[in-house]
């Protein structure tokens, strides 16, 4: 495409050696003349000029005044005036007002001009590239800054750990005003409990230097000094010439309380799980129990039956040895019967006969029967019985039985004396049921039970009291009578301190909402 | 001396049970151990009192108690079921006593036995 230039100018021998001149070079200019000013104005609107020539001197209007009024009307094209005579002031004057370039008519014309031509041409494509580069640069700095501006997550600049940028997100989740976060440091809005980690992640100067983002999770205090979970990305920069540290702050407090709901209902799910195994496995012993049982009452028997008759046939005789070898057999044939009824008991836990009744009355009935077992005057018993009216649902033999089992343990836990506190107030079931219950809270001071046998105090079988004739049943079956009434036995100890078994049971249906 | 008829296919311990309490030289005490032949033995001994087990093969006893309880020769022979079905304690718990039959566990203490014959054949 061929460059039109404009040549104002009114001597025509001018005109003719300045055409000749540009067409002799390698460029293709395409040169029209007009020796009007005005109408050179019109024609500089009214086509496509890649270029203006201008004479200095024209009738009536200066090439100043012609640049003036073209530009006035926001034409922006190369100006370059021609002169007659050499003059370093005019050429000042004339570059102030936005001329291009100038020429001197004179011996050098013919070979100065093809290079002030395209040199002034070369010099606006290059002013025209710079304009568009900025205002592109301009249009894309727009769109980031309403990106950043729109975005729901916090943006921020920080130098030398005081705030330099913020979005407005940032008002949002950290409450503070736009003034007030701007007069404040990072760690302003760091909860005490987090700047630990925020602090570490400066000392290890992951912050400086890094080409890559990173990410923590800190707690962040709100101006109402309401605490709330944050996620934090960020990144170096830099800002306004120095290094800067630019983070994106997201709220993730939601999406960490569904997190941690979902993770309890799995807890849940798993102690369901755990307690239905339990429950299966102790359901196939209790049938295995229950033909094993029978299968030994009778060889039992007979041995008893014969040691019985031994015992008589002996009593005529005065062979101590063998008597003492009789009654030593004897024993223990008994204890493997208690055994076997201890077995029968867990293995088939009888129909309950239900009646409602005070618990308080069923610890003291329990209680009176139980001093009767106590070796020595040295435990002290305290009752610490609910003053409002409670009332339970119980098989008062089975639920009994369970009271004295616990109240026999309490006392082999404390040879040597100690105090047995003994409860009982509202509470609530555990998880799922969540009824309104009864606790019967039985603590000792006595020596406690290890963490390895507590985690398996309730398996069947499992005794610490082998020498003291225990079977390892007792805790089993009270846990399974307990479960069979709906409730619950839990057994807390430190060793050396005591323990605590608490039976936690559901509150008769009609008293449930009494206070 | 009180005629005393044991029921029970478990020949060891019959065995023994009739040795304690024959011991006490109050009781005659006659042993059947098929339960088929119980109730025949029961027309030919005529015993003051019964001790039947109650899970035996063929037929149990509660079967015998009420094929003997049918007939008017039969019916008013006392009768204690032995058995392993119940526990030393739910037996005294209820005095020996349930739904309207007397019980003594096993294994048999015998003075717990001598004691509830001799309630049932006062």
């Amino acid at each position: 495409m061929s460059i039109k230039i404009l040549f104002i100018e009114d001597n025509p021998d001018h005109i003719l050696v300045t055409k000749k001149i540009l067409k002799n070079t390698k460029e293709d200019y395409q040169v029209d003349s007009i020796d009007n000013p005005e109408e050179g104005i019109k024609k500089i609107f009214q086509q496509d000029y890649d270029l203006v020539l201008c004479d200095y001197r024209m009738p009536r209007l200066s090439a100043l005044d012609i640049l003036r009024s073209i530009k006035e009307d926001g034409k922006d094209l190369p100006f370059i005036v021609v002169t007659a005579a050499g003059n370093e002031k005019v050429a000042v004057d004339l570059m102030k007002e936005g001329v291009s370039d100038y020429i001197v008519k004179d011996a050098y014309y013919e070979d100065i001009l093809p290079l002030v031509v395209k040199k002034s041409l070369e010099k606006h494509r290059l002013k025209k590239e710079n304009e568009r580069v900025e205002k592109e640069l301009r249009e894309s700095e727009a769109k980031y800054s309403m990106l950043v501006e729109q975005a729901r997550d916090g943006v921020f600049i920080v130098q030398d750990g005081n705030f330099k940028f913020i979005n407005k997100a940032m008002i949002d989740i950290t409450g503070y005003s736009f003034d007030e976060i701007l007069g404040m440091r990072f760690f302003d809005i760091v909860a005490p409990e987090s700047r630990g980690v925020i602090g570490e992640k400066y000392d290890r100067g992951m912050m400086i230097n890094q080409r890559n983002a990173t990410f923590c999770e800190f707690k962040m205090r709100c101006k109402d000094k309401t605490i709330r979970e944050v996620e934090l990305s960020d990144n170096v920069i830099q800002y306004k010439g120095m290094v800067a540290e630019m983070g994106i702050l997201r709220d993730i407090t939601e999406r960490k309380k569904s997190e941690e709901e979902l993770r309890k209902a799995y807890i849940e799910l798993k102690e369901a799980q755990e307690m239905l195994i339990q429950s299966e496995k102790m359901a196939a012993l209790g049938r295995f129990s229950s033909g094993f049982a029978h299968e030994l009452k009778n060889p039992l028997g007979i041995i008893l039956g014969g040691l019985e008759f031994l015992e008589t046939i002996l009593s005529r005789e005065t062979n101590t040895e063998a008597k003492i070898a009789i009654q030593k057999i004897k024993e223990t044939t008994l204890r493997a019967d208690t055994i076997v009824q201890d077995l029968l008991r867990f293995a088939r836990p009888s129909e309950l006969t239900i009646e409602t009744i005070n618990p308080n009355d069923l610890i003291e009935d329990n209680l009176s029967l139980f001093k009767y077992r106590i070796p020595s005057s040295n435990i002290e018993i305290d009752t610490q019985f609910a003053k409002e009216k409670i009332l339970i649902d119980v098989d008062k033999m089975q639920m009994g039985q369970v009271i004295f089992n616990v109240l026999v343990n309490t006392m082999e836990a404390m040879p040597k004396g100690g105090k047995i506190t003994i409860k009982t107030y509202k509470a609530t079931l555990p998880r799922p049921l969540r009824k309104p219950a009864c606790a019967i809270e039985i603590i000792d001071t006595g020596e406690g039970i290890s963490k390895e046998n507590l985690s398996r105090i309730f398996e069947p079988f499992f005794t610490t009291k082998r020498d003291r004739k225990g079977t390892g049943l007792g805790l089993c079956i009270a846990k399974a009578i307990v479960e069979n009434h709906k409730g619950s036995l839990m057994i807390t100890s430190e060793l050396n301190k005591g323990t605590d078994v608490k039976i936690l049971l559901p509150i008769n249906k009609k008293t449930e909402g009494d206070r | 001396m009180k005629k005393i008829l044991i029921i029970d296919d478990e020949e060891d311990f019959c065995y023994f049970v009739k040795k304690n309490l024959e011991m006490t030289e109050y009781f005659e005490v006659a042993v059947c151990t098929d339960s088929a032949k119980a109730v025949q033995q029961v027309r030919q001994i005529r015993p003051d009192l019964i001790l039947v087990d109650i899970m035996m093969p063929v037929i149990d006893g509660p079967s015998i108690v009420a094929e003997l309880e049918e007939s008017e020769d039969t019916k008013n022979i006392p009768f204690v079921f032995l058995t392993a079905m119940i526990t030393n304690e739910e037996t005294k718990k209820n005095k020996n006593i349930i739904n309207d039959a007397y019980f003594v566990a096993k294994p048999v203490n015998v003075k717990e036995l001598i004691y509830t014959i001799n309630r049932l054949t006062q």
